[in-house]
């Protein structure tokens, strides 16, 4: 049996996309909500694949789509976190 | 180290060049007795990649006649030394671990660090086997095979640096190079149980290397004592222009201060984030190394994880930029892998980078924060001693997740702000593992002190393949 970890790892398993996690709940069932929301991310990729001109095969989806998951639920964690205005990256480019 | 055998195995990268300068052995002796042992190992360990066998005898000869006409050798004389192939190596394609750079021409110049170590009388040997495009954990490699770990030849080196582990490790070369984007360099050290140094973010130069993630990619050294990482790291200090992110610092050289010892340094253990999903390999061998050092206070690193998880989203994001014409034009060619984290990380919003990079920012401030009380923290560098060849997922803290991606979880919040650390290798049985004391910006010599006062106490060594 597996537990929720304590800090933010890459799991194995699906996650729900991160632009969604803090959305409000609508009005259907949460089981269709989730299909949803995993197919609103199969149309986001290959749209995206599309835009960016990426040669992506079918069977690759799979991976990639687990991979962006897992990107996107660890980029909601940093996100999360209120940072002030003044927080600017810290470029190295010199003029 | 003293030299174990009759053909300097093992052997510190001190003894040998003092038996060189001293003429007690030839540079052709040192560098055909490597090569020999490179090839005797080498179907077992599949560390290196290119054995530049002919450019090595070359390079000997001269010091042999630099020798004997009177001429002063370097510190590194008759060293030999091997690089990750992310190296530019004048002759050789800088292939990176991949199918597709094997492409490329060949490189017409040396790294400068290869430069440098060279200068100082090193002799390069070879390159070495690394992850694809040093996007990896593990040390596997799809086109050219695992390099192994030399304590247990059935587990991983570690990656992506994981030829250059395996080398120095199982005593093919005291001495190697490699990178360090999100713990490449520590990951390896730990696992192969040898001294790693990753410096400050910009201390070295990085260009005529192939690179990963500009805002994270370090060069450094391994070694099996922190005598020898001292040496090699004095060595290839300076400023190069070339690199836009190389720091116009003085040289500071660190070898003459190992010996100063550890009074007045302020040491403490993170805790927290860094103790939480460890196995108990890890917080043994980090809880020997602070019993070693008499450390009891502990200090919590603040957002740990949350760095953690920024350094992931510019990793993926950033390494999906420099590939993109590759990620169209040859995508069949990569580790298969590797492409579907990169193209993942090419559709991954620019707002949540910008954001990771903003909060780096602040990460940076809070965590320089903690070195005006302190002078070094130490740290677990893996989760865990050595994972099986092929091993896909592991129990972290009761989850089942990849290998690939999560061996890493302790050295990417340090890389992500450039601090500079020292991998301490601590020799638990059956497999060693490592230690990161991590020390603030510019501050290498504080942490190879204090690596070598453990060392010189013998709480940590670099353990003899048995």
């Amino acid at each position: 049996m597996t537990r929720k970890p304590r800090h933010p790892t890459v799991a194995t398993k699906k996650r729900r996309p991160a632009s969604n996690s803090r959305s409000k709940p609508v009005k259907k069932s949460a089981n269709k909500t989730r299909l949803q929301r995993a197919d609103d991310l199969d149309t986001f990729i290959v749209a995206a694949a599309k835009a960016l001109d990426l040669p992506t095969r079918e069977a690759w989806l799979p991976a990639i789509k687990a991979n962006l998951e897992v990107t996107l639920q660890l980029a909601s964690v940093v996100t999360a976190f209120d940072l002030p205005d003044d927080a600017e990256p810290g470029p190295v480019f010199r003029a | 180290m003293a030299q174990k055998s009759p053909d300097f195995a093992f052997a510190s990268c001190a003894n040998i060049a003092q038996a060189v300068n001293a003429g007690d052995v030839t540079a052709t002796a040192m560098i055909e007795a490597a090569l020999a042992r490179i090839k005797k190992t080498e179907p077992v360990l599949n560390a290196f990649t290119d054995v530049t066998a002919k450019r090595a005898r070359a390079k000997a000869k001269q010091l042999d006649e630099k020798r004997a006409a009177g001429q002063p050798l370097g510190l590194l004389a008759g060293v030999p030394f091997a690089v990750k192939n992310l190296f530019d190596v004048s002759g050789l394609a800088t292939r990176a671990g991949s199918k597709i750079n094997r492409d490329l021409p060949p490189a017409r110049q040396d790294s400068p660090l290869i430069e440098r170590l060279e200068a100082a009388g090193a002799v390069l040997v070879g390159a070495l086997n690394m992850g694809e495009y040093a996007y990896d954990f593990t040390g596997e490699n799809i086109h050219d095979g695992p390099s192994r770990n030399p304590h247990d030849t059935t587990r991983m080196s570690g990656g992506s640096s994981g030829g250059s582990g395996s080398a120095v490790g199982g005593g093919q070369v005291p001495l190697a190079l490699g990178s360090d984007t999100n713990g490449s360099i520590r990951v390896p050290s730990s696992l192969c149980g040898i001294f790693g140094l990753k410096p400050t973010y910009g201390r070295l130069p990085r260009n005529r290397s192939f690179p990963f993630v500009d805002s994270f990619d370090h060069l450094g050294p391994f070694a099996r004592t922190a005598a020898d990482l001292a040496l090699a790291y004095d060595a290839m200090q300076g400023y190069d222009g070339d690199d836009a992110a190389c720091a116009d610092r003085p040289v500071e050289p660190v070898a003459h201060t190992l010996s100063d010892g550890i009074d007045g340094l302020r040491i403490a253990v993170a805790g927290g984030y860094f103790k939480e999903a460890a196995f108990p390999e890890a917080l043994s061998a980090l809880d020997q190394v602070a019993r070693a050092l008499d450390v009891q206070r502990e200090i919590e690193i603040p957002q740990a994880a949350r760095a953690r998880a920024a350094a992931y989203v510019i990793t993926a994001t950033e390494g999906a930029a420099l590939h993109l014409g590759r990620l169209r034009t040859r995508a069949e060619d990569f580790d298969p892998a590797v492409r579907d984290r990169m193209i993942a990380g090419a559709m991954v919003p620019s707002t949540l980078v910008v954001r990771a990079q903003k909060f780096r920012r602040w990460y940076r401030s809070q965590t320089l924060k903690l070195f005006e009380d302190v002078d070094a923290i130490l740290a677990p560098a893996t989760p865990c001693t050595a994972p099986l060849i092929g091993q896909k997922t592991f129990n972290l803290g009761g989850v089942e997740l990849p290998v690939r991606a999560n061996l890493g979880i302790y050295t990417q919040p340090i890389s992500f702000i450039g601090l500079p650390v020292v991998c301490v290798p601590v020799p638990l049985s059956p497999l060693p593992i490592g230690v990161q004391i991590i020390a603030a910006p510019w501050r290498e010599d504080v942490a190879l002190r204090i690596a070598r006062w453990l060392e010189k106490n013998g709480a940590v060594a670099a353990p003899l393949p048995a």
